[in-house]
């Protein structure tokens, strides 16, 4: 993400993600799983990101996120930049951004997100706490199809 | 730093410009996201509101004069209580305020009233249908509560039957809470009603926190566990009253 316009656009995104996450998020839940919008930012980026790159999204995003909602920083900075770094290292490795990929980045890197959140302070009740993880990320998987043919539309060349 | 500023009750730095940087936005989203709501649920159920409208200002008459018999009773327990050297009772005063952010996965939601307005941390949070948690830190116009749904928080709370047996209250998930009571032969079954036992304080009593709906007797270690479903949905309230 080396153009102005991307980096413009990742914080337009990253802002927007959190006002919907902490407005829009808790009035939208299927079954009970919320979805997380900041995340699904972070993972539609990554197509387009270095390793360096998304983990330092991840980053400022977590801080943004975290501080809102005043969450304990260092468990969101913890799981949203590792999951950054980790799916863009993924992406990097020549697999072809297309619908089933996305789906797949938006499920497993919920899920990824959710476990080091997890690890670095284990939430009561971790049975629902999972099954909780499993639905928000088949929603977050949904959700990043939309975002992603948005990004691809305008943002190409950068997505592969 | 960020520990360090929870305990005394105030934001950290970093808290404090994410939250200023993203107010604005959130306000503004979540007011659309509830006019939008309100006004489609508005179109489909006409009918049915004009009639609860019909009904509600039927019962509007009826509870203001509850309301006015409420407060001479109360100054009535205050003086009484004056007399035998006993502190007022909390709660007294009500600071009506906003939710403006959720943070339902964190146990959090976020009050557009702040230091300025007379908030203070660990004052009670409620809403129509019961409490709703309490206040962990203040900023000059907003506050975060932490809702009663919270491992963190812990409530003393009682079992409106006869007797009524005592307990702490914890939460759990969302939909569920726990509450402890100490006397293992208690009566408590589900369907219950769970209260604020007003022993804390700052928490005044019978404010309604959820029904029981399981319990489970720990033999062994001579416990008394019940499963609280709470009244307050957090997806769905919007106004709240801060207890003072």
């Amino acid at each position: 993400m080396n153009s102005r316009l991307n980096i413009i656009v990742a914080i337009i995104l990253g802002w927007s993600a959190i006002c919907l996450q902490v407005s829009v998020a808790p009035r939208i839940a299927l079954f009970g799983a919320l979805p997380d919008f900041p995340l699904i930012v972070l993972l539609a980026f990554c197509p387009a990101l270095s390793r360096v790159q998304a983990a330092v999204f991840g980053f400022f995003l977590a801080i943004g996120y975290g501080g809102t909602i005043g969450a304990n920083l260092w468990q969101c900075v913890v799981s949203y930049t590792i999951s950054g770094f980790v799916l863009a290292w993924i992406n990097d490795n020549r697999v072809t951004p297309n619908v089933p990929v996305m789906f797949a980045t938006g499920f497993f890197g919920t899920i990824l997100a959710r476990l080091l959140f997890m690890f670095v302070a284990a939430p009561p009740g971790i049975t629902s706490y999972l099954g909780a993880t499993i639905l928000s990320a088949l929603y977050n998987g949904v959700l990043i199809l939309p975002l992603y043919a948005l990004l691809k539309r305008f943002l190409d060349p950068a997505f592969r | 730093m960020q520990t360090v500023a929870r305990n005394s009750g105030s934001v950290d730095l970093v808290s404090r410009i994410a939250q200023a940087v993203i107010h604005p936005g959130s306000n503004l989203l979540t007011n659309l996201t509830i006019s939008t709501s309100n006004f489609f649920a508005g179109i489909s159920n006409s009918q049915s509101l004009f009639e609860e409208n019909r009904r509600l200002k039927q019962l509007e008459t009826a509870a203001q004069l509850y309301t006015e018999q409420l407060r001479f009773y109360k100054q009535e327990n205050d003086q009484l209580r004056k007399l035998i050297n006993l502190p007022p009772t909390n709660g007294k005063q009500r600071i009506p305020a906003q939710i403006i952010m959720y943070a339902p996965l964190e146990n959090r939601v976020t009050i557009n009233r702040g230091s300025n307005h007379g908030i203070k941390p660990n004052l009670p949070v409620v809403a129509a249908e019961g409490l709703v948690g309490t206040v962990q830190t203040v900023s000059a116009n907003s506050a975060q509560i932490v809702l009663i749904s919270s491992p963190q928080l812990r409530v003393g709370a009682v079992v409106n039957r006869q007797p009524k047996p005592f307990g702490i209250i914890r939460g759990e998930s969302t939909n569920k809470m726990i509450l402890q009571i100490s006397d293992i032969k208690s009566t408590v079954k589900p369907g219950d009603v769970v209260m604020t036992s007003g022993l804390g304080e700052l928490i005044p009593g019978g404010i309604p926190i959820g029904i029981v709906s399981l319990r489970e007797t720990d033999e062994e270690y001579g416990a008394l566990q019940c499963q609280v479903f709470p009244y307050v949905r957090i997806g769905d309230i919007r106004e709240v009253y801060v207890l003072r």
